[in-house]
């Protein structure tokens, strides 16, 4: 089966700079996928050399399994949302929809059937009439969006379409996004640098950073299974301490010991890449960390000095130091009594599973 | 006492700013609104004032042009009416600024594109260069053009005149067309094509709409700074008598200044009727468009 959209080693230089270097990916029909990563990552100009509007610098881009790297924007089954929407400001609600099937030569009956259509689906039926600076932002938005889908790409490319809006509409919109994106089954490419926004909607993520790939995954995957430093960082909050990989063996658990001469055994790992006496870090996420205020008999456990309790309803925060200054960041649901206060020595365990290794 | 002089300065000078009791909000608004018209009311006597004296003397019964007012007449129109030379001198500069606004809008448009949307070599070189008879006297561009056309041993009529008024008029187009083009999202330009179109559809549906209010614009402004030039055409017309120039002449004989200022009286009522007429034509044609008619000039 071939894939909607494919990226063989593709690099692009503008100048002396590498925006981005020999990148991977593939992107069956139907998903959902996203392009995640900080500023100047090079998410957007990936996304702008599937759209047509950059050339790869080296490398092969395949649209729909055929060589796609020169063929004009205007030419190619993608659709691009931009991040400004870009609607054409003298035409119509109507008419910007109608823009697309009118290049594609559409008889008049089929083209009012697709563009009504379309716009029921993102639910701007009523205002076709409206000129686009009537519209609020959050139906920019979603014309913005018709005007894209009512062309049926095979990939719909989505460049921060979210970013100008509050955080109420946004998050309405992604799931509104997701909605649609079921409905049409068409695949999205959606880039974005907001690590949550990306996990609420993708099928799968790449995340990127300084023009590579550090990782493909889903949510679930790139969150609990890190591949890199990086991502352990980028998403979601994450306590990373540093270890030396001891043991590694085929059918048991990593061993690892922090330099404290404590050892624990690592359930998770990319385990490609981990070999023993490697300079590691420890991935633990705040809400799998228990913390007790006696050191516990039957398990590793670190010792930390509570710097800061703070109370956020159904959880509580714990921001802890261990004695050679790393902090931590642990979350419990609120329990009474509290393990400790601010001052207080408290031991941290966690469960073994839920523990993941990546190579420094 | 440096610290006690400063505390008096701040005191004197809070003292005047302070709202008295009797100085309330809406009197000093108030004031501010009755300045603001006698200023006004002073542009508009000195630019004005002049025009209208001569509009009024148009229609006096003597070749005097001072008060006492001698009787009402409209003979010097009739006079002017009669005047051959004025009427092939009027078709003169009309043809001229036909045929002189549609090039220099290809030419700004062009230009326009060009430094807006290439980036190449001496992009900056070229736009201070094309801007320059923005800057340079119309003197100096006259006395240049009459300088080069004779060396050239070029036939000086109004073929010479209209390639001057293009000169001097372009770099106005481009200027305006130029701005309009920065503040045009480039995404807009990308979208179009994203959606199948190709570059020609581009310009056609949806850059050239977006600069026609520009464009028109543009064109009432060169068709004027045609029409009424008198240095540049001075210099460069020969025998052939553009409408300035023909007024030029005309003013040399005393007895005529009555008739000059009754043509001159129609000419620029005419024009500025023109201009107003044009300017709500187009300001109603981007209303329904859903722009700005400020878009244009607050580049």
């Amino acid at each position: 089966m071939t894939h909607a959209l494919e990226l063989r080693q593709v690099t692009k230089r503008f100048g002396d700079v590498t925006a981005v270097d020999a990148i991977d990916l593939a992107v069956p029909h139907g998903e959902f996928f996203s392009l995640l990563g900080p500023s100047g990552c090079g998410k957007t100009t990936t996304l702008r050399m599937i759209a047509g509007f950059e050339e790869p610098t080296e490398g092969e881009l395949l649209l729909a399994g055929e060589h796609g790297n020169t063929i004009p924007p205007f030419r190619r089954n993608t659709n691009l949302v931009f991040q400004s929407y870009a609607l054409f400001p003298h035409m119509s609600v109507y008419d910007n929809v109608a823009f697309g099937p009118r290049r594609a030569r559409q008889p008049r009956e089929e083209e009012r059937r697709k563009v009504m259509s379309v716009l029921r689906t993102v639910r701007m039926d009523a205002y076709a009439d409206r000129l686009p600076r009537a519209l609020s932002g959050g139906q920019r938005q979603r014309v913005a969006l018709a005007r894209a889908l009512v062309n049926e790409p095979a990939v719909l490319l989505l460049d921060e379409p979210l970013g100008a809006l509050d955080l109420k509409l946004r998050k309405e919109m992604q799931i509104e996004l997701k909605h649609i994106q079921r409905e049409v089954g068409i695949s999205f490419v959606y880039v974005t640098h907001d690590q949550e926004e990306a996990m609420t909607m993708s099928d799968r993520i790449a995340v990127m950073n300084e023009g590579r790939i550090e990782q493909v995954g889903s949510p679930e995957e790139v969150y609990h299974r890190p591949a890199t430093r990086f991502v352990a960082e980028f998403i979601g909050a994450a306590n990373l301490l540093d270890v030396e990989v001891i043991d590694v063996e085929d059918g048991t658990p990593i061993r690892a010991r922090f330099p404290s001469g404590l050892e624990t055994s690592v359930a998770s790992a990319n385990r490609s890449d981990v070999r023993a006496g490697a300079p590691s870090v420890l991935v633990l996420r705040p809400e799998h960390l228990v913390l007790h205020p006696r050191p516990p008999a039957d398990e590793p456990a670190v010792e930390t000095t509570i710097v800061e309790t703070i109370f956020q309803g159904s959880v509580v925060r714990f921001e802890l130091t261990t004695p050679d200054g790393t902090r931590i960041t642990a979350l419990e649901t609120t329990r009474r009594p509290a393990p400790g206060r601010p001052g207080e020595t408290v031991w941290v365990t966690w469960a073994q599973e839920r523990a993941h290794v990546v190579v420094d | 006492m440096v610290d006690s002089r400063r505390s008096t300065t701040i005191r004197e000078r809070s003292a005047r700013t302070a709202p008295g009791p009797a100085l309330t909000i809406a009197t000093r608004r108030r004031l501010t609104a009755a300045m603001q018209i006698a200023f006004m009311t002073f542009v508009a006597f000195v630019l004005f004032g002049p025009v209208v004296i001569l509009a009024v003397f148009s229609f006096n019964d003597s070749i005097i042009l001072g008060f006492p007012f001698k009787g009402l007449t409209v003979s010097w129109y009739a006079e002017a009416w009669a005047e051959p030379d004025l009427w092939s001198s009027l078709a003169a500069s009309l043809k001229v600024a036909l045929v002189v606004t549609p090039l220099c809008l290809l030419l700004g448009i062009a230009s326009a594109f060009a430094l807006t949307r290439f980036r190449f070599r001496f992009r900056g070189a070229a736009g201070g260069f094309i801007a320059l008879p923005l800057i340079i006297p119309w003197l100096i561009i006259g006395v240049g053009g009459l300088l080069f056309f004779s060396s050239t041993g070029a036939q000086l009529d109004l073929v010479t005149v209209g390639i001057m008024h293009v000169v001097i008029a372009f770099p106005l187009v481009t200027a305006l067309l130029s701005a309009q083009l920065f503040r045009l999202d480039p995404h807009l330009h990308e979208a179009a094509l994203d959606l199948g179109a190709n570059e020609r559809t581009t310009l056609r549906l949806v850059i050239l709409p977006l600069l026609l209010p520009t464009l028109a614009a543009s064109a009432i402004f060169v068709f004027s700074w045609s029409f009424n030039n008198f240095i540049v055409s001075f210099f460069t017309a020969g025998f052939e008598n553009t409408f300035p120039i023909w007024v030029f002449s005309t003013l040399r004989r005393a007895r005529d200044l009555p008739m000059v200022n009754a043509i001159s009286t129609l000419i620029s009522t005419a024009q500025v009727a023109f201009v107003i007429v044009a300017w709500q034509l187009l300001r109603r044609a981007m209303e329904r468009r859903g722009q700005d008619i400020r878009d244009i000039v607050a580049g």
